[in-house]
């Protein structure tokens, strides 16, 4: 076909913008390339070995087997999970019950809240685990020393996972409410007033129009919330590592600090990154399997 | 008030290394929210306003970098920073993120919104490609830019994992680790330091977030509602 001179001219500038575009992607290609592809593939490349200080040395799946059969491991996942039952389901409700409330009152309050709810998000997580340590560290802290004073013996908050478990999720769902807050807020402001009119009109109670509207309408953000949660909380690492340093014989680790723990503190790198690779698998199951449950039309939390 | 000086003369005496962290730390911080605004904002605006099909592709590309845990990438990233010699240097401990994938998804949907018509117009009237980014497409990108500043600022500053990963000697450390050294990892229940200490390391913070707080929860908000 041959194009008139317009037509070319036309070709050749579109052409050129899209060069200017493509230009414009070098940055961010040269770093994905390096510090995520690159990465990625060599870490699993790296689970397949013996890769320490001293080299590398192909040994096929033993660290795979190593891992499987080490009880440090099933330990620390058994740990894993029970932050994951607790903090993904609390931070949800609690996030949707303030959103809620927010939802009726005034921008004055609703902007001190949503900020008052997302400070902790901000401070730094040694800040935090200090606080806490203050609070209920069985040496020097201020819960121990009331009860023990008021002659009940108080239990070591941190050494038993009985108590530890619970208390670092709460540091955790302290923390990790602010976001949602802020986005509920935003899909129900979202949420058409005619809908809720109508079905107000129609003699549904504030329930009924909670659970059978907004919720619904809600859902894109609620999966959002739940899987970024989710690999929030298969990743916890700070919390455990300071406060208990994974807990009486890793009971309250996690699979990250057994990662940081076999890679930076016994060296073995090829261990750290066939933990790191299956970490990876259970989050993408975990993920895929919300998403499919979500999609099969199956309730929130 | 003499006494509470004396303490606090005494926090910021005895944890001069965390004060020196401190300084280089601010210093630093404080730009590379730059550099991730450049770079991100580039991005964005390729994956914002060309059509092409493979832009798409690699757009889907960064979004599921977003769900990449970093567990994954921590042990290689790690060695690769260390091939490049850039462990134990301050570079290294924020190069890795210099291309954040939640700040390009951010810049992009802001920049979709920007109209069409704005920059046919630009261009009609001789505007070029490189203008037209600068000019109009950036200064109409503030609000996203302002929530990505905090979100990079605050990445930084928290970020207490890699940067105990990434710095290994004594004269430069940050100020994550140089409270955990006085604090939780102390044996000495040295309560007022320590408090004081965590109490002067949340102001830079705090001041950030109230200052752009507005900016950053309309930009936490368009970034996951509009996905």
């Amino acid at each position: 076909m041959i194009k008139t001179q317009k037509e070319k001219t036309k070709s050749r500038r579109e052409r050129r913008k899209l060069r200017f575009a493509y230009l414009l992607l070098i940055p961010w290609l040269v770093f994905f390339l390096v510090f995520k592809l690159f990465p990625f593939v060599f870490g699993i490349g790296a689970s397949f070995t013996d890769y320490s200080l001293k080299g590398a040395k192909f040994i096929g799946l033993k660290n795979y087997a190593g891992i499987f059969t080490d009880d440090k491991f099933w330990i620390s996942l058994r740990a894993n999970i029970f932050y994951l039952i607790i903090i993904v389901p609390c931070t949800i409700l609690f996030s949707l019950w303030v959103a809620k409330i927010l939802q009726n009152r005034g921008n004055a309050f609703n902007a001190v809240t949503k900020s008052v709810f997302y400070m902790p998000a901000l401070v730094c997580s040694v800040v935090i685990a200090t606080i806490w340590r203050f609070l209920f560290s069985s040496t020097a802290g201020i819960v121990p020393w009331i009860i023990n004073s008021a002659g009940l013996r108080s239990p070591s908050f941190f050494d038993e996972p009985l108590f530890s478990i619970p208390l670092m999720s709460i540091m955790v769902i302290v923390g990790s409410v602010g976001q949602p807050i802020i986005l509920y807020v935003a899909a129900m402001g979202n949420i058409p007033m005619e809908y809720i009119e109508a079905a107000a009109v129609d003699g549904a109670t504030q329930g009924q129009i909670f659970r059978k509207i907004t919720l619904p309408l809600l859902k894109p953000t609620t999966v959002y919330i739940l899987i970024t949660s989710m690999i929030a909380v298969l990743q916890i690492f700070a919390y455990p590592y300071l406060l208990t340093s994974g807990g009486p014989y890793h009971a309250t680790s996690s699979i990250l600090l057994q990662l940081y723990q076999s890679a930076f503190i016994s060296g073995k790198f090829g261990y750290a990154s066939a933990l790191g690779t299956i970490l990876f698998v259970i989050t993408s199951v975990f993920v895929a399997l919300q998403l499919k449950f979500v999609n099969r039309g199956g309730e929130d939390g | 008030m003499g006494k509470r000086k004396q303490k606090l003369g005494m926090v910021t005496g005895k944890t001069s290394i965390i004060s020196m962290g401190l300084l280089i730390l601010a210093l630093f911080v404080c730009a590379f929210p730059f550099y991730v605004m450049i770079v991100a904002a580039m991005a964005g605006y390729s994956f914002a306003k060309f059509k092409p099909r493979i832009l798409s592709l690699l757009f889907g590309v960064v979004l599921a970098t977003m769900a990449l845990p970093q567990t994954m990438l921590l042990v290689p990233n790690f060695l690769v920073a260390k091939t490049l010699h850039l462990n134990n240097t301050m570079i290294g401990t924020i190069l890795t993120s210099v291309a954040p994938p939640f700040g390009i998804f951010l810049c992009r949907q802001f920049m979709k919104d920007i109209p069409d018509e704005l920059l046919e117009a630009a261009e009609l009237d001789g505007c070029g490609e490189f203008y037209k980014f600068i000019r109009i497409v950036i200064p109409l990108s503030l609000p996203a830019f302002g929530a990505l500043f905090i979100f990079t600022f605050l990445g930084v500053w928290n970020d207490f994992l890699w940067q105990s990963i990434m710095l290994n000697s004594q004269s430069l450390t940050t100020l994550a680790i140089g409270i955990q050294k006085v604090t939780v990892s102390s044996m000495l229940a040295r309560y007022s330091y320590q408090f004081a200490l965590s109490f002067i390391s949340t102001i830079p913070i705090f001041i950030v977030f109230f200052s752009c707080q507005k900016l950053f929860i309309k930009g936490i908000s368009s970034g996951a509602v509009k996905g």
